[in-house]
């Protein structure tokens, strides 16, 4: 998948984050971009700022709607969440593999939480990979956003896909402002 | 002068007796036993439930509007309401909610404009009865809260005036220097500057009572199981914050009402969402009150976290803690208030965004304010 990096304002001073690392960077002045946002992530782009363009949530989520998934899914989970939580360059690597195993992210995250009921609050990250690596439909129609929560250092994940937030439980998302979309 | 503070009274930590003012012991010294690490503790616990608090002064507990004296065990504690089991429907609430707002009739009504579904839901019922009313709230252009912005502009234009002051010019914990004496330290200090200025702006407007969304989250989130009502710990009286409501908007003219301590309100959503889980997002409030909300409340349950200002206002307030600490410090002698104290707050991580790391800034701030508002009242002689 590609990364494309964008600069969060707070306070007359410039956030990023490195490419490679992830770790997050302070700039006095503006660093301009040199890749063009392209229409899809331009769309994105303004629906995270505008959260009423989105599509609403109809209904609570039901679990028992995810059909079963092949064994080596569970694997899968487990290893990315062990990388993801290591270093932000294998997250760059892995989010080059697709397992399309879920016809929607919605239920590759769904399925996530399941795995790790107690433990969501620090799996923001690899949540968001392995819905994206498994979904069928994250490569034409969604797209993750790692975001920082300014002034703080705080930083989460999460995918928007076809005009939808896709994960029910996520209602911390709309604070962070985006500094990297992954597609 | 010294304001009244009619919310609390106090019980003796000796005896049980009552007191409704303890001036007199301040002036006597009173305020030297200070126990700051029960202060710290206290702030640890989470809930509404005071119960399990201890004395902050060691001769006095400090009694909150709608508490009770456990007379056997000499301790105050929060008394759970349980609500009655009736028949509920909206006409019926609708019924009830207008016969609360006449209660106000002839009084400027004003509600706090927060943008959160709480206070807009007072908003809708104000506008759906055709009763006038005013709105003051904060607001800003940070990005967390574009969402609670939009709903901030829909629902100004519902208002007959509406004022809205930037944040940013009253930050948690600022204007701590205007804090009036008070009798007992309280927490509350994290949120005396925005009320302080909300109350200006309301009572510039005229406001005489003024709404707010206190409550909100605990009778529209809260789990109500069928079978086990006792698990239901709803404490309306809670929703109060007597000590914003004496020093900061009584002292202004301003009743400060909080809509859902209403127990005949509680007693109505308690019967409406019987059976009902644990709803943080308040799906169901969105869907009952649908008809006088905007869409984007009831489509949407999009929520700003307010912790951003909360760092700011850190931010901004830590340069002010070594004066009022060694104020307090040499007053008192107490450890908590010692220059390395000091150096331990203010080489606290302000941007890691653990939430525990300032939970032991606000309760010692909380302190030394009360400390310098002593000594600016002259209660305390130096």
């Amino acid at each position: 998948m590609k990364i494309h990096l964008f600069s969060a304002d707070y306070n007359g001073k410039i956030y990023r984050i490195h490419k490679r690392f992830g770790f997050l960077l302070e700039y006095t002045t503006h660093v301009k971009s040199k890749v063009e946002l392209t229409p899809k992530i331009k769309i994105f782009l303004h629906q995270v700022h505008n959260p009423y363009l989105l599509k609403p949530f109809c209904e609570f989520p039901n679990n028992n709607i995810i059909p079963k998934p092949p064994f080596y899914t569970k694997i899968l989970a487990k290893v990315l969440t062990f990388f993801c939580l290591r270093s932000f360059l294998f997250v760059r690597l892995l989010s080059n593999f697709r397992f399309p195993i879920f016809d929607s992210t919605a239920q590759a995250v769904l399925y996530f939480r399941k795995l790790y009921p107690k433990e969501q609050n620090n799996l923001c990250l690899p949540r968001s990979l392995f819905a994206a690596c498994t979904s069928k439909t994250f490569k034409d129609e969604g797209a993750l956003f790692i975001g920082v929560f300014l002034p703080s250092r705080a930083m989460h994940a999460w995918i928007l896909e076809n005009g939808k937030q896709p994960d029910y439980y996520d209602d911390i998302w709309i604070c962070y402002q985006p500094v990297a979309v992954i597609y | 002068m010294l304001i009244t503070q009619p919310s609390i009274h106090f019980r003796s930590t000796q005896n049980g007796l009552r007191y409704d003012s303890i001036w007199e012991s301040l002036e006597a010294g009173a305020w030297k036993n200070i126990l700051p690490e029960n202060l710290l503790d206290s702030a640890l616990i989470e809930g509404v439930d005071r119960s399990l608090y201890k004395p902050i002064l060691k001769d006095f507990h400090l009694i909150h509007k709608g508490m009770v004296w456990d007379d056997i065990k000499k301790m105050p504690y929060d008394p759970i309401y349980i609500p009655k089991k009736v028949n509920a429907n909206l006409d019926l609430f609708f019924e009830e909610t207008y016969r609360f707002f006449n209660q106000y009739a002839g009084k400027q009504i004003g509600v706090q404009l927060s943008g959160g579904l709480d206070s807009s839901i007072i908003i809708g019922l104000l506008k759906y009865f055709k009763i006038p009313f005013y709105l003051v709230g904060l607001a800003n252009k940070r990005f967390e809260f574009r969402t609670e912005s939009r709903i901030q502009q829909i629902l100004a234009e519902w208002a007959d005036k509406t004022i809205l002051v930037d944040y940013e010019t009253c930050l948690p914990y600022s204007h701590i220097d205007k804090v009036p004496p008070h009798q007992y330290p309280e927490g509350y200090v994290t949120s005396f500057g925005p009320d302080y200025i909300m109350a200006q702006t309301a009572k510039n407007l005229g406001i005489e009572v003024l709404f707010t969304g206190q409550g909100g989250d605990n009778v529209f989130g809260d789990e109500i199981l069928h079978k086990s009502p006792e698990e239901l710990k709803w404490m309306p009286h809670t929703y109060y914050q007597g000590w914003i409501e004496d020093l900061v908007y009584a002292a202004e003219g301003i009743e400060l009402v909080p809509f859902y301590a209403n127990e005949r309100f509680s007693e109505l959503i308690y019967n409406l969402r019987l059976g009902q889980k644990k709803d943080i997002p308040k799906v169901w409030a969105r869907q009952y009150f649908k008809d006088i909300l905007p869409s984007e409340l009831i489509e949407y349950s999009y929520c700003s976290d307010f912790w951003g200002f909360v760092i700011s206002g850190v931010q901004e307030v830590i340069p002010k803690l070594p004066l009022l600490f060694e104020q307090t410090f040499n007053l008192t002698e107490n450890k908590f208030f010692n220059k390395e104290k000091v150096k331990e707050l203010i080489a606290i991580d302000l941007l890691d965004y653990k939430k525990e790391t300032y939970m032991q800034i606000e309760p010692l701030l909380g302190i030394a304010v009360w400390i310098d508002s002593l000594v600016r009242g002259g209660i305390i002689k130096k």
